[in-house]
């Protein structure tokens, strides 16, 4: 029961699910119809409105084509008014007639289109109420207005607004909307037909469609009317034109006669008649024989037959004839043409023209005649007349250009004027005249012409064009005169010129030469001299070699005023420039001027500041001479008083500074006559001068050249009795701020130290004292030996300074005396020999004599300092800004320094080069030496030398420059045999020096 | 887009009249009751519906029936080639054989469909090769329902009583292009 009700139950509630499934399919079903129904009914109303639409669609067709049938009745009546019409104005007339009356347009104009304008044919409407003929007709330039617009675009135009648009041109009256149709015949415009209306929007596509339709329908009609129109106005303007030319031909100031291919005269004109009137038994002599007249006028020429002649020769030839001029009885001169008429190549007439020409020829007679004076004067001027054509070929020779010439007029006349006279050398010359006669200039300009036996002269030419009356170019007339004489002299001038240059070119070249070659052998007169200074000499011989000097030096002056004059006027002193302190030039030349002025009390100025601004890039030789010549000249003629040197600058630029310097002196002073020639080569101020004050007169010179090579100038300003000032000025390069003067090498002494110097040489203890000063190192001077021991034996010095060659005693003498001084606590003390001379003897024999150095003159700060340094007395102080290598002084350092500058990384490369090959070159030389292989060994020794300089090790490349001559040199080979152990060794030990000074290097560089 | 695209009516209600016939009405109406369906499942054929109503319905169907969806669009193919025939059997007077009629598809029939329903998007089925025995079509549509256009061609065949096989291959990622290799064994 449970079951069935269970089965009943399920069942049931199966039973009212399937209920329910069914009421939503049914829901569904209701569902998609109600809305299948929706769709429908709004796609029957759309069904609805679409029927609606086309039949209102047939209706609007239907009216259309009715409107479409009335248009083209219209058309039709339109075409039946204008059949056969060929008037244009009267087709335009009914066009506008039948648009306003058929159409309902307010009004219609016509124009049509002709050479760039659009012409009012026809108007009609409110413009024109009267419905009559147009009476001003408007024109429109094409591209102006909306009518101008359309007859350059050829469309057709609606303007619906003509207030909107800018080309609309308001006429008396404003219409707002406007209909512009262009008439075209096979692409071109031919006309206008234009419509206004004075509501907006009036005109519709209908209107458009209409008018165009019209406008076609015309354009055939229309064209053929404007063709015969232009045909009319074709006739009647050739009928004007004839009647021009026709008044012409009579009103022609020369007299005319036409005659046919027959003889037949077809026209004469008014003053043909006028001329011949009187002679004609007929007046009218048209179509009558031209044979017939002239015969009846022929006798009124002078020669009547020749007239008669030239006519019928022309006739007969058909042939031009022209400016044949014919003299007439009465005294009148005719110009005729004969000139036959051709048309399409043949004869068809003659014309007759005759011009009476008797004024004008008269009054060329009278220019001929004024001219022919002319030319008379100028011939009466000795000068030659010639006149040429254009070919060059001779028209006229004038008697004096015949004389000039050598020529006769008859052997002139015809000829070319080029072959005749002129050597080729002036063709182009004469082109040129050509052309300048072309444009019709005169020109001037000398040439040598041939004479007819050869001789050439020359001759100065003024050339001008000349013509005939109607200004055409004849030719040309020159006028020549002979300038032979003047010109033979210029150039004997012109050569003796450049004789006497090359001469005085020799000269300087002899002079420069020669100063050279003379110095050598002088300098070592000078030097011998000075070195007999220094023996043991009695008063005579002093007196002698006193004066010997004197004159040495007075000639070594000259010399070299000579040479270095002779090298600035040709060009070769070079510029070395260097940053220099003028303060400090001037100062050392002072110190050395100082010693000249024996006898003199002049006390020197230095008045140049020290600062920055007076200082310069400048060739320190230049400055130095300009120098010493003024200031030695100033000592020259100062007795006693002051001289000194002022400087200041008086024009700056970032590149230059221009210095003004003056050297003014006390001294006897230049009289103003001869200031102004103190500065030439060889001048003194007067013969007096020279005699009492020696010189060579060339110093000045010099130093104006000098002072020019540095854009300066000089001049000199004194008073007599007062003193002299010479002032000049010099354009120096300036220093840049950064480049500052390199920081010179500094010492600083060590401890008390005190020095003694024993020198006699006034200069030398001046030149020593001034540096010890500088280092602060205390010193005493003496002037020979034995007052030098007797310092010695009152001081104690930490170095002594000894002259070698000294009056008293000299130095080998005083050094062996002190260090025979056993108690002397100076017993020891360094003894530095100042030799005069590098020769090796005089070395030896000094330290032989107890010294234990030597410096050889002339010597340097630097050298001295070297030798102090290496004594202990000072040190160098290391400028911070110094990062310069020092090659150590086992090596040639000055001649490494030059070598390799800076480069020391370069000096490094090189040194381990020479480390590496140089044992194995050695060792070749020497088995080349055992072998006695003299040639290879040179060779090796020729190769390896500069290897030996590159390192500094110079007495081994001096060494191998001497073995070059192993070959020819016997004695050589035969002391190599021992040399060669020594060098073998000293090589062992240049080659340590090598290694360590490469371990300094190499240390320099990791820095 | 895509989901906004509508799809007719007809295939909407003739979808439920195949999975009815197939599965019984009390199918239909767990499957419409198992959607979120805007239109509630009352389809006339006349309207358009929005093409993911048919996407869920396919999907539903899928499960409650426990059938592939390829297997149900293939059935649905045949089901709607049957009704075309009744329905529209005057484009089939012609044809003699289903090569005949799948290959006038893009030129004839599917511009007589657009008269009727000026909106429907309908496939395209371009024809590259065709003998006597063998054809090849590319079917192009974004609905990506190539496999009724599967079903669709061999109740074609079955139609013309011609025995062969149908062989397609998907051109892209989306299945949006397939290519279709009708040979033909018998007819």
């Amino acid at each position: 029961m449970n079951l069935v009700k269970l089965s009943d139950l399920q069942s049931q509630e199966q039973l009212i699910e399937q209920i329910a499934r069914l009421e939503r399919r049914i829901e569904r079903e209701r569902a998609a119809r109600k809305s299948a129904e929706f769709i429908l009914e709004s796609k029957s109303l759309e069904l609805h409105n679409a029927n609606k639409s086309l039949s209102s669609l047939n209706e609007q067709l239907e009216g259309h084509l009715e409107r479409n049938v009335q248009f083209i009745q219209a058309i039709n009546e339109f075409s039946s008014h204008l059949i056969g019409k060929n008037d244009i104005e009267e087709i335009a007339s009914i066009v506008t007639h039948r648009l306003i009356s058929k159409f309902g347009l307010e009004d219609c104009v016509i124009y049509k289109v002709a050479e760039g304008y659009c012409h009012q044919v026809s108007a009609l409407g409110v413009k024109n109420n009267e419905y009559n003929q147009v009476v001003a007709p408007l024109q429109i330039k094409v591209g102006e207005g909306i009518v101008g617009h359309v007859a350059t675009t050829g469309m057709a135009e609606i303007v619906s607004d003509t207030s909107k648009d800018s080309r609309y041109i308001v006429d008396d009256s404003v219409r707002l909307s406007e209909l512009t149709v262009p008439i075209i015949f096979e692409n071109n415009i031919i006309g206008i037909i234009d419509s206004e209306h004075s509501e907006k929007d009036f005109f519709t596509e209908d209107h458009l469609k209409t008018i165009t339709t019209i406008s076609r329908l015309i354009a055939v009609l229309f064209k053929n009317a404007l063709t015969e129109q232009r045909n009319l106005t074709l006739e009647s303007n050739y009928e004007k034109r004839s009647e021009m030319l026709n008044s012409l031909v009579q009103n022609l100031h020369s007299g005319l006669l036409l005659s046919d291919e027959n003889g037949k005269i077809i026209l004469t004109n008014s003053l043909f008649n006028k001329i011949f009137r009187s002679s004609l038994s007929d007046w009218n002599i048209i179509g009558a024989d031209i044979d017939k007249p002239a015969a009846e006028i022929k006798h009124m020429f002078v020669d009547p037959e020749d007239f008669i002649e030239v006519l019928a020769y022309c006739r007969d030839h058909n042939t031009e004839v022209t400016r044949k001029e014919f003299e007439m009885v009465d005294g009148t001169i005719l110009d005729c043409d004969f000139i036959p008429i051709f048309s399409k190549g043949h004869f068809i007439g003659q014309l007759l023209q005759i011009m009476d020409v008797t004024e004008t020829r008269h009054a060329s007679q009278q220019i001929a005649a004024s001219e022919e004076k002319y030319r008379g004067i100028i011939e009466n001027m000795e000068l030659g007349l010639l006149e040429v054509n254009v070919d060059h070929k001779i028209l006229k020779a004038y008697d004096w250009f015949c004389g000039m010439t050598g020529y006769t007029k008859d052997e002139l006349i015809g000829k070319d004027a080029r072959e005749v006279f002129l050597s080729d050398d002036f063709r182009d010359l004469m082109d040129e005249q050509d052309k300048h006669r072309l444009k019709g200039e005169q020109s001037i300009y000398e040439v040598q012409m041939r004479k007819k036996n050869g001789v050439f002269i020359w001759v100065l030419i003024s050339g001008a064009p000349f013509y005939d009356s109607e200004g055409n170019l004849l030719g040309t007339i020159g006028i020549h005169y002979n300038i032979d004489a003047r010109k033979r002299l210029e150039q004997d001038l012109q050569q003796s010129k450049e004789q006497i240059e090359n001469a005085r070119e020799a000269e300087k070249q002899f002079l420069a030469n020669m100063s050279h070659e003379i110095r050598n052998p002088l300098n070592a007169i000078i030097g011998i001299t000075n070195l007999l200074y220094d023996t043991n000499l009695n008063t005579a011989q002093l007196d002698h070699l006193n004066k010997l000097k004197y004159s040495s030096d007075m000639l070594m002056g000259l010399i070299s005023g000579i040479l270095d004059m002779s090298k600035i006027e040709s060009g070769k002193l070079e510029l070395l420039e260097k940053n220099l302190d003028l303060n400090e030039i001037v100062d050392g030349l002072i110190q050395v001027a100082g010693f000249n002025t024996s006898g003199h009390e002049v006390v020197f100025n230095n008045k140049i500041p020290t600062s920055n601004d007076f200082r310069a890039y400048a060739d320190a030789t230049i400055l130095n001479q300009i120098f010493l010549n003024l200031i030695n000249n100033a000592v020259k003629f100062t007795s006693n008083g002051s001289i000194s040197i002022e400087a200041q600058v008086v024009e700056s630029s970032n590149v230059f500074n221009r210095f003004e310097f003056k050297v003014v002196d006390t001294g006897i002073g230049i009289s103003a006559d001869k200031l102004e020639s103190i500065f030439d080569i060889f001048q003194q101020a007067d013969k007096e001068t020279k005699l009492k004050y020696g010189g060579t007169g060339l110093g000045l010179n010099i130093v104006k050249k000098l002072v020019a090579m540095y854009d300066g100038r000089i001049r000199a300003e004194s008073t007599v009795g007062h003193g002299t000032s010479i002032i000049f000025d010099l354009n120096l390069k300036r220093i840049s701020l950064s480049s500052e003067k390199t920081a010179p090498v500094s010492y600083e002494k060590l401890g008390a130290r005190r020095l003694l110097i024993v020198e006699d040489n006034e200069i030398n203890q001046y030149y020593l004292s001034g540096i010890l000063d500088k280092w602060n190192i205390p010193h005493d001077t003496a002037e020979n030996g034995m007052i030098a021991l007797e310092a010695l034996e009152k001081n104690k010095y930490s170095l002594i300074l000894m002259d070698i060659r000294m009056p008293v005693m000299d130095g080998y003498q005083t050094t062996i005396n002190l260090r025979s001084m056993r108690q002397n606590a100076n017993v020891n003390v360094p003894i530095i020999a100042l030799t005069a001379s590098a020769l090796v003897d005089e070395r030896e024999k000094a330290l032989q004599a107890g010294m234990n150095h030597h410096l050889t003159k002339p010597y340097t700060e630097e050298d001295l300092g070297a030798i102090l340094e290496k004594f202990d007395v000072i040190r160098k102080v290391e400028s911070e800004k110094q990062l310069t290598y020092s090659f150590s002084d086992e090596l040639d350092g000055e001649y490494l320094h030059n070598y390799y500058q800076d480069d020391v990384a370069r000096a490094q490369t090189i040194f381990k080069i020479f480390e590496r090959v140089i044992d194995d070159e050695f060792l070749h030389f020497k088995v080349f030496c055992k072998d006695e292989n003299w040639k290879k060994a040179a060779a090796v020794a020729h190769k390896i030398k500069p290897n030996f300089s590159m390192v500094g090790l110079t007495h081994f490349s001096e060494q191998m420059d001497l073995y070059e001559n192993l070959v020819e040199d016997s004695q050589l080979k035969i002391k190599i045999k021992t040399e060669l152990p020594i060098l073998e060794k000293e090589l062992k030990a240049g080659k340590l020096v090598i290694s360590k000074e490469l371990m300094m290097i190499d240390q320099f560089l990791s820095i | 887009m895509l989901f906004l695209a509508e799809m007719k009516g007809v295939i909407f209600s003739e979808y439920l009249d195949f999975v009815e016939n197939g599965f019984g009405y009390d199918a239909v109406d767990d499957i419409i009751a198992s959607c979120d369906l805007a239109s509630e499942g009352a389809y006339t054929s006349i309207g358009s519906y929005p093409f993911e109503e048919l996407q869920q319905l396919l999907t539903q169907t899928c499960i409650i029936v426990d059938r592939s969806a390829e297997e149900l669009l293939k059935g649905f193919g045949a089901h709607l080639f049957t009704m075309f025939v009744s329905s529209y059997g005057h484009f089939f007077e012609h044809s003699k054989s289903s090569f005949d009629i799948l290959s006038v598809l893009d030129d004839h029939i599917h511009p007589e469909v657009l008269k009727l329903y000026p909106d429907a998007e309908l496939p395209s089925f371009e024809v590259t090769e065709r003998s006597d025995s063998h054809m090849v079509m590319v079917y192009k549509s974004t609905r990506k329902m190539s496999t009724l256009a599967e079903g669709l061609i061999e109740s074609c065949m079955v139609h013309f009583k011609e025995e062969g096989i149908v062989k397609a291959e998907q051109l892209d990622e989306f299945g949006e292009i397939v290519r279709f290799t009708i040979s033909r064994t018998a007819h």
